[in-house]
């Protein structure tokens, strides 16, 4: 095998080690990781195990809430001309249902079984950002539950969870309710893009050595391709909400016929993320699925590489798929049919993966204790509304099924065979792992038949209801149309399913009581790494991997992991440690000092959260100063970044030293930095798609840019950015008197210039008359300028903090990844904008 | 990334080939009609450039078989299917411009 560092594969037979551990190395370990010891340590604590579990139990508590909501409606729909709700209090809960589930409970649910469950698989101690992870918990709880809490006032959105325009313009929607909608969940997306910051460079960083792409266990993988997928559509949806917010709070006119918009714009944005979060809550279940069965079968899962495969191509396909939820909308015929043969085609990876579950249950023998249970009823599920989902493909029956309560149905059974029946088996085989403590099992076949046939009883009539024609989304129906038993048949399955989760909810407090042996270990015989003996140091040394089913091939491993035979067994000068190694074949590069717990983190947290939320009511100054805090905070939690080490290397075992430092493309932080700027990219490259798409729509309506003398400025401004990113690196590494400050000078030159360039361009087209609320192509300039612009201020504060960084000493030759990260930021800034200002100069030309 | 483009590069096409197509057929129904003639052949010759490019990945792929072990062969391997995958898929997303 190529090496992709220089390291020396041969050095992995030194492990398990022989010699005697040192006296003390344990309990160095354990004091470096203790878990919480007051109150406030169990808010600020960063550590994984503790981040996890809260962030599952936070999205399972939303899970509980939209279920109850789901029973209200249930409720009301029981019999015809039903009064238990209101109309408007209807729309409310059936849009925070869906609102709740998906964004709420099912992408951070997943997220969150990553966040508990990667570091232990891949024999990392934590990962890689540990502050960012519990940042983006924090918000998300935060947020989340202020958003919930609308419904409490009469506030909570209700134009549905997809918030089609024009039914959510200021005209049919004058109230905040949608308000808090656009900035909730904007703000709840930037928390899930964090976390998937945190998943994609743990995943490709942070595995244990010889841990190579085909020995990377499938749940890993799928949390790889879900992280991928959510950097790829999330912006979307930010972007949506964005244009949506600007064109109600400003009356900037993206989706207004009357000045050239189009509401066929928001389905565009909303679905191209909207599709593939089908697929993103998938996905996980599905690793978890790959993952349990061969565990439960206890034999290894048949077709691993074509398993694979199947993932990476849904994670593609699934970006084919949104407009099928437009076939009704008048596209092009041409169009339609690709979309259309798309939606055939990412069934076909579905059926693949399906097929090997079935195979890998033959292969072995099945054991069907709960987690095998949930593990086969969700896939039984997935598969009737996998079929449904290929009939709905075929363009004329979508015709026939959209709105109506078919598609409820459909949608219902992918998603809960897809995602939540897996979620259940997940957290049925992995909680000893967690907690140390099987749920019980006699309660868990419970839950699992009551959810199963609950889930039936409620969805499998639903087929029927809408093929009988009754649409979605309504709050009552009359008598007589054949209606009326089987939704209260769907009425007495949802009470069903609502027990179900009760009898769990019971069975979860009881697990997590404080008193009690806690004494589980491997009860289901899983072969992966997160079975090892474990605390919140993960595990007692890192694994040298050569099977993808360590603990079944690998003979003695959890003893000699348990005995610190292996690779980083202590904490080297008190530190929290783990070891950072090469994406592809997880060579040893270095040693990652991970930060200890902090409250800057929460404060942002809370200060970001109070930003959106107050900016919802529309008390601006309140949210200036919300906002200037949360920026104050995540500066003063970035400020002890990149401090300097006490040594230069550590020993990891079998005398192999690895350094403690390094940067440029090796480091976690330049992966991170890479990512964040792939999501400002897509951003872009969608508010460029909405910019053509709104030209295409009244090409009438567009006026000639301003004088091309007016360009030369910004773009010269701009280059002078670029030119500056990228010689500040060179001007750190000359490693003489004075470069550190020659580097920070540069950057400082380069924001500054940005910031110019960015005034520059705005005042080129103020002057030539354009106005963000006159026509679509004024609001699609002015955002397209607003999130260049927006890049250039945030360029600002990076050379506002690199300036003080430099003045307290803060920065120096030796370690260039504060200056490497903020010039690989200050070059794309420079990138964008060029690209924008060229886009909106040149495109469509002179005007017509 | 020569190790990325083998095990994805497959894919990558067929995601180029989507959007085209896609994008093909958005800008003549612009212009004219994504019905026409023309919008046709230029998206029947874009597919012809896709498939040709997943030809000569399964090409490379196949010569590179014999090279590395392990961990390379198995990225090999998911190459080749992931190439298998595209060429079908583009041969599948082309079948509304023929039909």
């Amino acid at each position: 095998m190529t090496s992709e560092t220089g390291f020396d594969a041969g050095k992995y037979d030194r492990f398990p080690t022989s010699e005697p551990r040192p006296q003390g190395e344990l309990e160095q370990l354990e004091k470096a990781w203790c878990g919480p010891r007051t109150p406030g340590e169990w808010i600020t604590a960063t550590n994984n195990n503790i981040i996890g579990v809260y962030y599952v139990g936070a999205a399972m508590l939303f899970f509980v809430l939209a279920g109850v909501l789901a029973l209200l409606m249930r409720t009301q729909l029981a019999l015809p001309m039903n009064g238990f709700l209101p109309q408007d209090t209807y729309n409310q809960i059936f849009t925070m249902h869906g609102t709740v589930m998906m964004f709420l409970f099912a992408v951070p649910a997943v997220e969150a079984l990553g966040v508990l469950l990667l570091p232990q698989m891949l024999g990392a101690r934590d990962l890689p950002f540990p502050r960012l992870g519990a940042y983006a918990f924090w918000a998300y709880l935060i947020g989340g539950l202020a958003f919930f809490c609308s419904l409490f006032v009469g506030l909570a959105p209700d134009g549905g969870w997809f918030m089609y325009p024009p039914l959510t313009s200021t005209t049919y929607s004058p109230g905040i309710n949608a308000d808090f909608w656009l900035l909730g969940i904007g703000f709840i997306e930037i928390s899930a893009i964090a976390g998937a910051i945190e998943i994609i460079v743990g995943v490709l960083k942070t595995r244990a050595p010889g841990m190579t792409l085909d020995k990377l266990p499938i749940f890993a993988w799928a949390m790889l391709i879900f992280a991928c997928m959510i950097i790829i559509a999330f912006p979307s949806i930010i972007l949506a909400t964005l244009l949506l917010e600007l064109e109600r709070a400003l009356g900037w006119p993206f989706f207004d016929p009357l000045k050239g918009g189009d509401p066929l714009l928001w389905q565009h944005l909303f679905w191209f993320f909207g599709h593939p979060e089908v697929y993103i809550i998938f996905l996980p279940a599905a690793g978890a699925m790959s993952t349990i069965i061969p565990a439960m079968a206890r034999t290894p899962l048949v077709g691993h590489p074509l398993v694979v495969m199947a993932m990476l191509a849904t994670g593609f396909i699934s970006f084919g798929v949104w407009a099928h939820h437009m076939f009704t909308t008048g596209m092009p015929q041409i169009s339609i049919n690709y979309f259309s043969a798309a939606s055939m085609a990412v069934s076909v990876p579905a059926g693949v993966q399906v097929f090997a579950w079935i195979a890998t249950m033959a292969a072995g023998r099945m054991r069907f204790s709960t987690p095998g249970l949930f593990a086969v009823g969700g896939m039984v599920i997935f598969v009737m509304g996998g079929l449904t989902g290929v009939m709905v493909a075929m363009v004329p029956f979508d015709w026939q099924a959209h709105d109506s309560y078919f598609i409820v149905a459909h949608l219902h059974y992918v998603l809960i065979g897809g995602m939540v029946f897996p979620l259940f088996a997940a957290i049925y085989y992995w909680l000893p792992m967690s907690s140390a403590r099987p749920l019980s099992e006699r309660w868990g076949r419970w839950i699992f038949w009551l959810m199963f046939a609950g889930h039936n009883i409620t969805f499998m009539p639903m087929h029927l209801t809408g093929l009988m024609g009754m649409p979605r989304r309504v709050y009552t129906y009359l008598p007589e149309r054949g209606w009326d038993l089987p939704n209260l048949v769907s009425t007495t399955g949802a009470f069903m399913f609502g027990l179900a989760v009760l009898l769990w909810v019971i069975d979860m407090a009881r697990n997590y009581r404080p008193f009690g042996p806690r004494e589980a270990g491997d009860v289901h015989g899983g072969p992966g790494l997160e079975w090892l003996p474990s605390g919140f140091y993960s595990v007692r040394s890192i694994p040298v991997v050569k099977s993808l089913y360590p603990l079944w091939e690998q003979k003695g491993l959890a003893q000699e992991v348990a005995a610190g035979r292996y690779l980083l067994p202590g904490a080297a000068r008190g530190e929290r440690q783990t070891l950072v190694t090469s994406p592809l074949n997880a060579e040893p590069q270095y040693v990652l000092r991970i930060p200890r717990p902090s409250a800057w983190h929460v404060f942002g947290a809370v200060f970001t959260a109070g930003f959106f939320l107050i900016l919802t009511i529309q008390a601006y100054a309140a949210a200036v100063v919300s906002g200037v805090l949360a920026v104050y905070c995540i500066m003063r939690w970035c400020w002890f970044l990149d401090a300097p080490h006490a040594r230069k290397t550590t020993d990891i075992g079998a005398a192999i030293r690895m350094p403690n430092y390094v940067s440029g493309p090796s480091s976690h932080g330049w992966w991170a930095m890479v990512i964040v700027l792939i999501v400002g990219a897509m951003v872009c490259l969608l508010a460029a798609f909405s910019y053509v798409f709104l030209w295409s729509r009244r090409p009438d309506l567009w006026q000639a840019p301003p004088a091309v003398s007016s360009l030369l400025a910004p773009l010269g401004l701009m280059v002078v950015t670029g030119l500056c990113a990228v010689a500040a690196p060179r001007a750190v590494r000359m490693a003489r008197d004075g470069s550190a400050s020659a580097a920070a000078g540069l950057l400082v030159l380069a924001s500054v210039a940005a910031i110019a360039a960015s005034i520059l361009e705005a005042r080129a087209w103020w002057a030539s008359g354009l106005r963000p609320e006159a026509s679509s192509q004024g609001a699609s300039v002015y955002a397209l300028l607003s999130w260049a612009g927006t890049f250039a201020a945030i360029g600002g504060l990076m050379g506002l903090y690199v300036l003080l960084r430099r003045l307290f000493g803060r920065l120096a030759a030796e370690r260039p990844s504060t200056v490497d990260l903020i010039s690989l930021f200050l070059a794309f800034t420079a990138a964008q904008a060029i690209g924008v200002i060229l886009l909106v100069r040149l495109f469509p030309g002179g005007g017509t | 990334m020569r190790r990325w483009s083998r095990m994805a590069g497959g894919l990558l096409i067929w995601a180029v080939h989507f959007m085209g197509v896609y994008l093909i057929s958005s800008a003549a129904d612009v212009w004219s009609s994504s019905e026409g003639a023309g919008a046709r052949w230029i998206g029947l010759a874009f597919s012809l450039g896709c498939l040709l490019a997943v030809i000569a990945l399964a090409v490379w792929l196949g010569r590179g078989r014999s090279e590395g072990s392990g961990a390379e062969a198995w990225e090999g391997r998911i190459g080749m299917t992931g190439a298998l995958v595209a060429g079908i898929g583009v041969l599948w997303q082309t079948a509304p411009l023929v039909f």
